[in-house]
């Protein structure tokens, strides 16, 4: 190549590579900057038994697991009802076998089913949460077969007598 | 006891063969009705009723509290005088003191005041119901301690001193004709007999089936079926109840069975006490005696080894084991 003999011609390539490579270099960071991820906290994720506070959403994901959430706490929440339903039939099964059972059942066991049976669905359905519930399963009642019918002797007449004592003493 | 003239003795009646091959008469003395069965085999059978008759107006007539000319009530007025009685006064004021004595004066004849406190002055008619008499005028006054009753006899004298207290023969008075009764007709030649006056029976030999002789113990109740029926043989039964004897005093409820220490009608929560003896007598005593332990008559008896059968102010009823081979049937 033959270089021309005068000055400006010397400096024409550095004056076109350095705006380019600035350009470059812009584009480069600016580049960056959108491929990047962000280094924003994710939430972790809520223990079932203590339901948060609805928040409002800030972005699609937040949003995201909010309806989870929900759903999540509408779940247990029909669980919970389910099981007190089941529990208020097992309660009623007990009482209309121990009113078949009659006495045999005992006070003692009623009064520890009730109050068993009562608090655990007391606290589940009171608090609302979705903790697994210690329900009270009564043991089977037992079949108490119902007492033969008492066999009723007549007593028998008093024998005749030559006389009696206690009229007048 | 009755006076003479208020309830007259009834005529010999009845005296003839019964489907149950037995003699049988009745009639009235001391308050109540004397009935007398005799075995078939009883020699002069009407003379032995006619003795037994005479015998009980004769106990009546010395030893009645509702008349003061009897024998007792001369006697009772005397106080710590000697008084002069006749031979049935005499032993059974001496059966009486024996009795006092016997029971640890749980039986204590001197109840005549009391008795005439709540108004028991004349033979009541209790038969016909409900009886109530005016309240009395004064308080009752509880009963002080009495010492122990020492009445004194002079038996060659045939003269007894009862004290300052007045005394009541009734029910032991009842036992003793029992007694002397059987007595009489034993030596009359009788074997087998059953006097009963008033519910106090005196039985002799097996009865006409020999198997004893039985007789229903009442229901104090007023029930139509007895609450026990009991063999006795060679034995005596007396109840002491409050089924007939028992009047009403203004708003107090009040009966004839006296408690000495208290001078108040006794025997709280029974009706009756039926006690079997070899004695007719000391059956009427020890009947009269476990009623006034009220509900701790069980232990007396035991204690006792008393033959007792009690029904309770409920209607229940029990009996000592001395007394279980007399049942032959009980109410369930």
């Amino acid at each position: 190549m033959i270089e021309p003999a005068n000055r400006p011609s010397r400096w024409g390539a550095p004056l076109l590579i350095a705006p380019c490579a600035a350009v470059m270099f812009g584009a480069a960071v600016w580049w960056a900057g959108e491929a990047t991820p962000t280094t924003a906290s994710t939430p972790a994720a809520a223990p079932v038994t203590s339901a948060p506070a609805a928040a409002t959403p800030t972005n699609a994901g937040d949003e995201r697991l909010h309806r989870e959430l929900a759903r999540t706490l509408a779940t247990r929440r029909k669980e919970a009802a389910a099981l007190q339903r089941r529990l208020r039939h097992l309660k009623s099964n007990l009482a209309h076998a121990r009113g078949i059972g009659g006495s045999t059942a005992g006070s003692s066991g009623s009064d520890t089913v009730g109050s068993s049976g009562s608090d655990t669905a007391g606290s589940s359905g009171g608090g609302g949460g979705a903790g697994p519930a210690t329900i009270y399963t009564p043991p089977p009642a037992r079949v108490v077969a119902p007492p033969p019918a008492p066999v009723v002797v007549p007593a028998p007449p008093p024998p005749p007598v030559h006389s009696t004592t206690g009229a007048s003493g | 006891m009755s006076t003479p003239t208020s309830i007259p003795a009834a005529p010999l009646t009845g005296v003839g063969r019964r489907p149950d091959d037995l003699w049988h008469s009745s009639f009235r003395a001391m308050a109540s009705a004397v009935r007398v069965q005799l075995g078939l085999t009883t020699p002069r059978p009407a003379e032995c009723h006619a003795q037994v008759r005479a015998l009980f107006d004769e106990v009546e007539r010395q030893c009645t509290r509702f008349d003061p000319g009897s024998d007792l009530m001369r006697a009772n007025a005397a106080g710590d005088a000697w008084q002069p009685v006749g031979d049935r006064c005499f032993a059974a004021i001496e059966a009486a003191a024996q009795a006092h004595v016997m029971t640890g004066g749980r039986f204590d004849p001197r109840v005549l005041r009391t008795l005439a406190d709540l108004g028991y002055t004349t033979s009541l008619a209790f038969a016909e119901g409900d009886l109530a008499l005016p309240a009395r005028t004064t308080a009752h006054q509880p009963a002080r301690p009495k010492a122990p009753w020492s009445p004194g006899f002079d038996r060659s004298a045939g003269a007894v001193r009862v004290g300052p207290e007045p005394v009541d023969l009734g029910g032991i008075g009842k036992g003793l004709a029992l007694r002397w009764s059987g007595d009489l007709l034993h030596a009359a030649g009788a074997d087998t007999f059953l006097v009963d006056a008033g519910g106090d029976c005196l039985a002799a030999g097996a009865g006409p089936d020999a198997t004893g002789w039985r007789i229903g113990v009442e229901d104090p109740a007023g029930g139509s079926d007895p609450v026990a029926v009991l063999s006795v043989q060679d034995a005596a039964c007396a109840t002491s109840s409050v089924r007939l004897r028992h009047w009403r005093v203004g708003a107090d409820d009040v009966h004839h069975l006296i408690d000495p220490s208290t001078g108040r009608p006794g025997g709280a929560g029974l009706r009756s006490v039926t006690v079997v003896a070899p004695d007719s007598a000391r059956a009427e005593v020890w009947s009269k005696t476990l009623f006034l332990y009220g509900e701790l008559i069980g232990s007396a008896a035991r204690k006792h080894g008393l033959a007792a059968l009690w029904v309770y102010a409920d209607g229940s009823h029990e009996l000592s084991t001395a007394m279980t081979p007399h049942v032959i049937w009980r109410r369930r």
